[in-house]
């Protein structure tokens, strides 16, 4: 919370993970936060995402709104108060646990909003707040990327934008109403017929279309088009694309834009299922642990990976048996992940253009000069060890530097047994992940089961297998786990 | 005739002072006390902790974490809620947000729109997961834990400990912890008080005296024992308040001034913790709640009489005179944990529930008309000042 007057931090609230969208109700009695990534939790459980409610009056916490089965919550749109003030959240319903196989079959991600009630009153312990999920795809089709979302005055339209999909939907309040009234909620968040009782249109736009927002007349509504540099303007009496407006970007595509088009557009899947940019939101990770290698329920599962920073760490994948990122962004997505054609040359040269050069986040936790803290000091010495606190050797292949080295990433791009597969695992061998933002990257180890980076060692190291670290203290643990957070 | 006149003047006027003043010494009294037991829906009889949030009451029991709202229980929250153990044993809430930080003996839970986030040895930097106190200060939660001390940067996610291998801890075992300003004082059984500077980043111990015995030599000669169960800082007073097994000690910064059941009206030398605020420092004790009013040097106790269900005050005068009064409600238990203050009411927690205690100035004023054994203005205390060591 800032005062505007002064510039000054006047206090600062938890959010989730990965913050996205800050929304002040009509009556400026709540604020609300969407967040991208969702709660850290046990990796055989669906995922909880969380809408933070703020009092806006006493600037306190009020609420924090759970999204059950849901992940990446952008844009938040209150509707008028006529209809009740509910919000509308876009979101995306990962099918994780299940194997990535059935893609054939659909169903693995499903995009919809979230129907949210706020509690009007100070909640005393339970989410007051009541949820509903809805889904905005077709059965034969899907609109991966709900990200922008507005309400005419009236309410009786709402526009929502499909950002992997480049469409704009528009559907018809008092329809969708009925169609919360006639389907139980439990059902809803899974039934792929929902859209098509409410949803009046469905209009193309631009690429990337992100947000949208509707004249005070409510006759027409501007969708910004990211990855276009344009509008497209909506007529919504007639509804249909009434012009779209250029706001003057390059007009030569680069390799770099037109990879991130690529990145962010879900056409090339089947039946428009998701795109690159799904299962990696802001070209990051999904915070989650899919079942992707194998098509047996439960094997294999593997933590998602950052894509920040990614160039020169191949092999890829967590059995490092990508060799390159041609590889895995050209026959393999096509073949295990899209169930497509894929990407053509031309375009998987762009594509891999664009995920080269997605850089790192700026680092939160090291100081602007590059001077370390004392724990980051002391960290840093434990880091690069040779000896444990009683003075014996460590070996070579036990010390942090040998598999994380500096100089490439802090990977030495090489498979090695830390001991943390389980009975689930084909293999043990895994490829050594790279840990620049490290921090930014949970849940950790190959399967997602370490929530925290304590955890890789305070639960996962009982026998030294990734690393000498049972002689040290929790102090030095801490003062560790400082270092890494500068890398 | 002028003379005689100023000389009336004079009389009128030094009557009134001291009439006055009379009256202004004597301490306000709670003669009301509505009690929380299991019988009203408490989890467990057990109350380690109460802390007081607004209208707001969190207790913190052997079997849960308690919201009391509207004088009853509104919510009580278990294991099974989040919580990550039944015995809850420090609450705090973060005046900026509006959360509560819980220390029980599982770790600290961050409890936060309904939610809990919890964090253990094993999961984050904690040092231990048997936690007793926590305060909130700034951005920074800080945690007494069996180990030693533990900090969290609520900004940053950077746990930072302390104990005997980087602090001057006699023992590590931490009971309590009380922010007062650029300092932070600590409760260490066994191992005295500790003050952390926050802005320069260091330790101070204060232990006994000639560091030969547990306790002091001498009535005022330094921290009255070093098994310090608690800590208080009076941020009107500026004085912080230990509580120990062996008695009662206040430090002004230059000056010690202890208390013992033998020369005060401490209803036990047996303190599990303090609170002060404005000139009243109160001490929770094995054998009921004492109250001192630190400038008059008087003393107020309340236990539960013989008599069931009614209530015992015992006022100690500064001349040592005790004066015992009755009220027809008790505190749950003598067996006192921990209390809170909201506004002229205080809440106590008890080994046989928890108490709100109530003032009612028209009750105190007939109490004090009752009472056979009035102050004069000749008791009057001297000031601690004077009083000397």
């Amino acid at each position: 919370m800032i005062d505007l007057a002064s510039g000054t931090e006047i206090k600062r609230f938890s959010t989730h993970r990965y913050p996205e969208q800050v929304a002040l109700s009509r009556d400026g009695r709540r604020v609300y936060v969407s967040n991208i990534l969702p709660h850290l939790g046990s990796y055989d459980q669906p995922p909880v995402s969380e809408l933070l409610a703020l009092d806006a009056t006493k600037q306190v916490v009020a609420e924090r709104i759970l999204i059950p089965g849901a992940i990446e919550l952008r844009h938040i749109a209150e509707a008028p108060a006529q209809l009740g003030g509910y919000l509308l959240v876009p979101l995306v319903r990962p099918k994780n646990l299940g194997p990535l196989i059935r893609v054939s079959q659909g169903w693995v991600l499903t995009h919809g909003m979230a129907v949210v009630r706020p509690a009007l009153h100070e909640p005393v312990g339970e989410a007051e707040s009541k949820v509903t999920e809805v889904l905005l795809d077709d059965i034969d089709y899907y609109f991966a990327g709900n990200d922008g979302v507005a309400f005419t005055p009236d309410g009786r339209r709402v526009i929502i934008t499909s950002a992997e999909a480049n469409v704009v939907s528009i559907f018809d309040t008092a329809k969708l109403a009925r169609r919360l009234q006639q389907v139980p909620a439990e059902e809803l968040a899974d039934r792929l017929d929902s859209a098509l009782t409410f949803v009046v249109a469905r209009l193309a736009t631009g690429h990337n279309p992100t947000a949208v927002v509707v004249s005070p007349d409510g006759l027409r509504a501007y969708v910004a088009n990211r990855l276009d540099d344009s509008l497209t303007v909506v007529d919504l009496a007639h509804l249909k694309v009434a012009s779209t407006i250029d706001l003057g970007g390059p007009k030569c595509i680069t390799p770099m834009r037109r990879g991130e088009q690529l990145f962010f557009s879900a056409k090339y899947c089947f039946q428009g299922q998701f795109a690159c940019g799904t299962c990696h939101p802001n070209s990051h990770l999904d915070g989650l642990a899919w079942n992707l290698e194998t098509p047996q329920l439960g094997r294999d599962r593997v933590a998602n990976r950052t894509l920040r920073g990614i160039r020169d760490t191949a092999p890829y994948k967590w059995n490092g048996r990508n060799p390159d990122l041609a590889t895995q962004c050209g026959p393999r997505i096509a073949k295990f992940l899209f169930r497509s054609e894929g990407f053509n040359t031309q375009e998987l040269e762009a594509l891999l253009t664009y995920i080269n050069n997605i850089p790192l986040a700026p680092n939160r936790h090291l100081a602007p000069d590059g001077q370390y803290t004392e724990a980051q000091e002391r960290g840093k010495a434990i880091f690069y060890r040779r000896h444990t606190n009683d003075g014996r050797v460590i070996p070579v292949q036990s010390r942090c530097e040998t598999c994380h080295p500096a100089e490439t990433h802090y990977t030495n791009r090489i498979s090695t047994e830390v001991g943390s597969a389980t009975k689930y695992d084909t293999s043990g061998l895994l490829d050594t992940p790279q840990l620049d933002r490290v921090y930014e990257d949970a849940p950790y180890l190959h399967n997602g089961e370490a929530l925290t980076l304590e955890e890789i060692w305070t639960v996962f190291n009982n026998y030294d297998t990734h690393g000498i670290t049972s002689d040290m203290s929790k102090e030095q643990l801490n003062d560790m786990i400082e270092f890494l957070k500068t890398l | 005739m002028k003379s005689t006149a100023k000389k009336t003047l004079l009389a009128v006027i030094v009557l009134l002072a001291t009439t006055g003043f009379a009256w202004a010494q004597k301490p306000h009294l709670i003669t009301r006390w509505e009690n929380y037991t299991t019988a009203s829906g408490m989890p467990d009889a057990k109350v380690f902790c109460v802390t007081v949030d607004g209208s707001r009451v969190w207790a913190g029991t052997e079997d849960g974490l308690v919201l009391i709202e509207n004088g009853k229980v509104a919510k009580v929250f278990k294991p099974e809620d989040g919580l990550p153990h039944r015995a809850v044993m420090g609450i705090a809430v973060d005046k900026n947000t509006g959360d509560l930080w819980i220390a029980t003996f599982g770790g600290v839970s961050h409890f936060s729109g309904g939610h809990f986030e919890n964090f253990k040895n094993l999961t984050s930097g904690l040092l231990n997961d048997i936690c007793y106190g926590i305060a909130v200060v700034d951005q920074y939660v800080w945690v007494t834990t069996t180990a030693g001390v533990s900090r969290y940067n609520t900004y940053t996610g950077e746990w930072t400990n302390w104990s005997e291998k980087n602090a001057p801890f006699h023992e590590p075992w931490s009971y309590g912890v009380a922010p007062a300003g650029d300092k932070i004082y600590f409760a260490i059984w066994g191992g005295g008080l500790l003050e952390y500077d926050v802005k320069g980043n260091y330790w101070k111990p204060y232990t006994d005296p000639d560091e030969e015995m547990e306790m002091v030599l001498f009535r005022n000669q330094g921290l009255v024992h070093i098994i310090v169960s608690n800590v208080a800082w009076n941020p009107d007073t500026k004085m912080v308040w230990a509580s120990t097994y062996f008695g009662l000690s206040g430090y002004d910064g230059r000056n010690w001034h202890n208390y013992l059941t033998k020369d005060s009206g401490l209803a036990s030398d047996f303190i599990n913790a303090p609170k002060s605020r404005r000139n009243e420092v109160w001490a929770c004790t094995d054998k009921g709640l004492s109250m001192l009013d630190y400038p008059t040097n008087t003393w107020v106790s309340y236990r539960p009489s013989q008599q069931k269900g009614q209530g015992e005050i015992e006022i100690t005068w500064p001349n040592g005179k005790k004066e015992k009064l009755a009220t027809p409600t008790a505190l749950a238990h003598n067996y006192i944990l921990n209390m809170d203050f909201q506004g002229e009411d205080i809440w106590v927690a008890t080994a046989q529930g928890l108490s709100h205690g109530i003032r009612e100035p028209q009750k105190e004023a007939q109490l004090y008309a009752n009472a056979r054994n009035h102050r004069s203005p000749g008791d009057l205390a001297p000031s601690h000042s004077q009083k000397g060591d």
